[in-house]
């Protein structure tokens, strides 16, 4: 088949270079505890927090779920509800 | 020019025209910290203005993700490149009127005078390719097509490319600002700004499609639609901020988007109301900030900055005031505590509040009770001899 000439066929490819995060500090673990955080303090239970964390469709709270796992998810709910109580 | 004061550059700066500011400003705080990209805002928006033929491009409300994202594709880069290294605010010169202190850069304004007179331009800007308009969400994460299952969710997650140090999500819309470069860059002056409330608007019949709006808006708000060839941005729902739609007989409503965010990361209110709770929380908690305040456009869109990203990278887009919002957005006190469960808890427009032991109360237009909220629920443990199975 004839290649698309209208579509450069770089387009889909990762040009963009990493944005250094800081060394000392681990963002994922961050982003991962601002959303328990948050989601609790909208009265969200521990189990929908989980359930939110296992659908690929919210990319942001999933990547965590991906990278660390689920027991991961489960021990910092526990914490993050300890803190608080 | 006309020299007009930003509060949030703590400066006089030069502006096409006299500073005149509204009655009331319309203004919103949107939590980072809460969004999760899921776009309900933006179907809410398309499904109410944008759904129409040409409209494919309209996406007066999207959601991005930073740093790779962008609609259009590198807006923020392209403008922050144009504008060039800038020596930031003097902090040591901040006050009540003034909390970031006074900025020493120079703003689009001022750069189209020293840098590109005799271009025509108001504001410095570039048009954006149309590559750029091709498609929200482009290399992002939020993407991907595979189907393994009936509902569509693959067991792989996200195809396309991520940045995995760390990202976050912005939600944009108009920032409807005190000093528009849409507006001053209107050759047709097609764009005006409400003395009632300070939405901006292109008035439709007047506007030719030149594209300049496109062209000088910063945050590229402005979208020229191919099809009708005008231009159209967000209206901020302004039927509903006038209280027409029949749902509340009268009274003030949020913002669609605003008031169909199922993360409630959105509030609406007045900016210079004293009572309003977006008000306490962009000059009493100093916790949300404007995007790109060193634009010049005084924009009046405010973030609570998402806690666990780079903070040299936060403070270039939300200005030197990010360190602050983030201690005092990570310990809140009980008032702050109250006004963030105001967020997405009703779809009225809450005019005053006032926070009690427990709960908060949201207040209308007439200072009618439009809703409470509890603070912080009760924990309640369950006596040992009953069974706790959850």
């Amino acid at each position: 088949m004839e290649a698309d000439k209208f579509e450069d066929p770089t387009d889909f490819e990762l040009t963009h270079h990493v944005v250094p995060g800081d060394p000392d500090r681990d963002h994922i673990a961050e982003m991962a505890e601002a959303y328990i955080v948050e989601f609790k303090r909208m009265r969200w239970p521990d189990e929908e927090i989980l359930a939110m964390f296992r659908n690929p469709n919210y990319a942001a709270p999933h990547f965590v779920y991906q990278e660390r796992g689920e027991e991961y998810i489960a021990d910092l709910l526990h914490r993050v509800s300890y803190s608080q109580s | 020019m006309p020299k007009v004061f930003n509060w949030q550059l703590g400066r006089e700066m030069e502006y096409p025209y006299e500073g005149k500011r509204p009655e009331r400003q319309f203004a919103a705080v949107f939590n980072i910290n809460r969004c999760i990209a899921c776009q309900t805002c933006t179907m809410a928006c398309k499904s109410t203005w944008t759904y129409s033929k040409g409209q494919e491009a309209m996406w007066w409300n999207n959601v991005e993700t930073k740093p790779y994202g962008g609609y259009p594709q590198h807006w923020d880069v392209k403008a922050l490149e144009l504008l060039g290294e800038q020596p930031g605010w003097d902090a040591s010169r901040a006050s009540e009127q003034t909390p970031y202190g006074e900025d020493r850069g120079e703003t689009l304004f001022e750069a189209a005078k020293t840098r590109a007179n005799g271009s025509g331009q108001q504001a410095l800007g570039y048009l954006p390719t149309e590559k750029e308009w091709r498609s929200p969400n482009f290399y992002e994460d939020t993407a991907f097509s595979k189907l393994t299952s009936k509902d569509g969710i693959t067991e792989t997650g996200t195809q396309l490319p991520e940045h995995k140090a760390w990202f976050f999500y912005l939600a944009r819309i108009c920032n409807h600002c005190t000093y528009p470069a849409c507006l001053a860059a209107c050759p047709r002056g097609a764009i005006y700004k409400r003395p009632e409330d300070g939405i901006v608007l292109i008035d439709q019949s007047q506007c030719r499609g030149y594209r300049k709006c496109v062209e000088q808006c910063p945050y590229k708000k402005p979208m020229f639609n191919a099809e009708t060839r005008i231009s159209e941005k967000c209206i901020a729902c302004y039927p509903r901020v006038e209280g027409t739609d029949p749902l509340t007989e009268g009274d003030p409503m949020a913002t669609r988007c605003i008031a169909a965010c199922v993360g409630k990361i959105r509030l609406q209110g007045w900016i210079d109301d004293p009572q309003s709770p977006v008000y306490h929380l962009v000059k009493v908690a100093k916790v949300a900030l404007p995007l790109y305040p060193q634009f010049g456009t005084e924009p009046n869109v405010y973030y609570i900055p998402p806690r666990w990203a780079p903070r040299g990278y936060l403070r270039q887009m939300f200005g030197p005031g990010v360190d602050h919002a983030i201690e005092r957005y990570s310990k809140p006190d009980h008032e702050l505590l109250g006004v963030l469960q105001l967020f997405g808890s009703t779809q009225r427009l809450v005019y005053s509040y006032k926070v009690e032991k427990d709960e908060v109360i949201g207040y209308g237009k007439k200072n009618q009770l439009v809703v409470r909220v509890p603070i912080e629920d009760p924990v309640i443990v369950r006596p040992e001899k009953h069974l706790n199975v959850t």
